[in-house]
């Protein structure tokens, strides 16, 4: 099978415009966590999921030294959480992504699931953003096929 | 049958040729190394390969000779620290120190200010410099957050406390270790005489940071009792290791300052406390020794063939007859020469690393003892001690070590801890430009190099 045939019916995609708060709840209303940042021309720009709000959120510091979380006042998360208000996808936006092709393989795209530990690759064909497919995405499609063929 | 005198003309010009070659491999590798543009280790290397490959050393000379090769005593005394640091550090010792001197101080942002640049000070004369920073700059960005405060004169005065404080002992940076090693001096050696400058050096430092932040430092009542609520145990990763790196860590330090009494080189102390550390980790000997860095331990290595390169041609010697006539040292007093060579090291030490400064200082300072007390008649490798620790030329040693580690203050590229700082602020999202750090680096550099000319003029003049 190939990727054009397991990817995510509904793709999220938002413009770099878009606010924070709006990818948010474009991303709690699905079961998606991954949404594809993409110019009007289609050409995508990144993705931005929960590890890129994270990011913003969680100080560097904590990088250098996991421990110092434990000592970080309780409250601190929603603060900096509130102070993201004006941040838009362009500012947040991943652009250093793998992307797959439609013909791609599915084991193609699992591999980079599995050492890029990614959750989520935009699908582009002609340097046009067409789809998404993820990890769920994938084995849906597989389990769907295989109980097909056995039914 | 040839004819003596050309056969000595033939000589001469090939020596002639290898002096010179020995000269340009070395100004070469100096002037990449200052460009940054290939690694420094990889150039070290390369100059090291160079220097033997084409004959001016002998393998030999370059692998076994203290006085033309690698200097093992710094070696495994280098590498041999790292192992306890390491241990050490992963047990967040240092770090929960931090949290409880923040909280000794009350949150006060001056008081805070103050007791970290004392504990990074007091830190960086046990541990090596990055270490201590590589430590301490992360809690000081989680504390500076939790207050609310700009951490930048906080990094900013963790990096310059850091060098202040290596300078005050044999194994608190690099260039002590190796002048240590070429004078043969011992860890007390260092105690009676740079540290107490180097105290006398941090109260100055304190009441300049009050005098610049004492006023500008304000936090809410809120932040402060953050600081207040923090529960530093929770950074303690592994007690039992802790103890254990603690005590070996303790040992080793008195059994440097217990040099008079067992008679054992600095290196074999910190040999054996790494190897009864590895011992009794319980940690598999990969981790540990993988932690040791490499990069810097053959930097090092290919740095002392290099410069063995040199003096075995008589560069060195040369270079050594020059400062003698420019400064005319006699075997009464080497005033000029030592003021010279303090301000010259810090200047020099503000670009240029310290570690290749000084590895190609020492035998120009051997060479220079030889002729100022021998007339030239003894072996520079082999000087005895009463030369070495002549009182007349101990203060030349002392500014040298004064010197390359206060000049490292100047410039953020005057000293790693520097590089490091600056680097952590970045990724913090925090930019030190080159000036900014200058601004703060030059006239504090400035102060503490007075202050030594000050004490090298009273104690030893």
């Amino acid at each position: 099978m190939l990727v054009r045939y397991a990817m995510v019916e509904e793709p999220l995609q938002v413009s770099p415009k878009t606010g924070l708060r709006d990818m948010l709840d474009l991303l709690l209303q699905s079961n998606q966590d991954t949404v594809a940042v993409v110019e009007a021309d289609g050409r995508l720009v990144g993705v931005v999921g929960a590890h890129d709000v994270l990011r913003m959120i969680v100080p560097l510091y904590v990088d250098m030294d996991e421990a110092l979380a434990a000592l970080i006042h309780d409250g601190y998360f929603e603060e900096r959480f509130a102070s993201l208000k004006g941040v838009t996808a362009a500012d947040i936006v991943n652009t250093q992504v793998d992307t797959v092709a439609p013909n791609n393989t599915l084991i193609q795209a699992a591999t980079l699931f599995l050492t890029h530990h990614r959750h989520a690759l935009p699908v582009v064909e002609g340097g046009k953003h067409v789809g998404m497919i993820t990890r769920r995405s994938l084995f849906k499609r597989v389990s769907e096929k295989l109980s097909s063929n056995s039914g | 049958m040839t004819d003596p005198a050309q056969a000595t003309q033939v000589a001469t010009e090939a020596s002639a040729t290898i002096y010179w070659l020995a000269t340009a491999i070395f100004v070469l590798a100096y002037a990449v190394i200052v460009s940054e543009k290939v690694h420094k280790t990889k150039v070290a290397l390369v100059g090291a390969a160079l220097m033997i490959g084409l004959r001016i050393l002998t393998q030999h000379e370059a692998f076994h000779s203290e006085h033309f090769g690698i200097d093992y005593n710094v070696i495994f005394l280098l590498i041999s620290m790292m192992i306890i640091i390491n241990v050490m550090a992963r047990s967040g010792v240092l770090e929960w120190v931090a949290i409880r001197s923040a909280k000794v101080a009350q949150g006060r942002p001056f008081t805070l200010m103050a007791t970290f640049a004392v504990l990074t000070a007091i830190a960086s004369a046990v541990l090596d410099n990055v270490t201590t920073v590589l430590l301490l700059a992360p809690v000081i960005l989680l504390i500076t957050d939790e207050l609310d405060v700009d951490p930048v004169p906080f990094l900013i005065v963790e990096a310059l406390a850091s060098n202040i404080g290596g300078t005050a002992t044999l194994i608190g940076d690099p260039p002590n270790m190796m002048i240590a090693s070429k004078a043969k001096y011992g860890f007390m050696d260092f105690i009676i005489h740079l540290t107490p400058v180097v105290v006398v050096i941090m109260i100055a430092f304190v009441v300049v940071m009050k005098v610049l932040f004492g006023r500008k430092l304000k936090v809410s009542e809120v932040n402060r009792l953050r600081v207040m609520a923090m529960d530093e145990s929770r950074l303690i990763r592994n007690p039992v290791l802790m103890k254990k790196s603690l005590v070996v860590m303790g040992l080793t330090v008195a059994g440097f300052a217990l040099h008079g009494v067992l008679h054992l080189e600095p290196a074999t102390i910190a040999f054996t406390g790494a190897a009864v550390l590895l011992l009794i980790s319980g940690e598999h000997p990969h981790h540990i020794l993988a932690e040791v860095e490499w990069t810097t331990v053959f930097f090092f290595m290919g740095l002392f063939i290099m410069v063995g390169g040199l003096v075995k041609v008589g560069m060195i010697r040369d270079l050594s007859q020059f400062v003698i006539d420019v400064t005319k040292p006699t075997d009464q007093s080497l005033m000029t020469t030592t003021m010279v060579m303090l301000w010259f090291s810090a200047i020099a030490s503000t670009i240029v690393d310290n570690v290749p400064f000084v590895a190609a200082i020492n035998p120009l300072v051997l060479d220079m003892a030889n002729t100022i007390f021998h007339h030239g008649g003894a072996d520079p490798a082999a000087l005895p001690v009463a030369t070495l620790h002549h009182p007349v030329l101990e203060p030349l040693w002392w500014s040298l070590a004064l010197g390359a580690s206060l000049g490292g203050n100047g410039t953020l590229i005057g000293a790693s801890a520097n590089v490091i700082i600056v680097g952590m602020a970045e990724r913090a999202g925090r930019r030190i430009s080159f000036m900014k750090f200058m601004a703060y680096g030059v006239p504090v550099m400035v102060m503490t190099l007075i202050l030594s000319s000050l004490y090298v003029w009273l104690r030893y003049y």
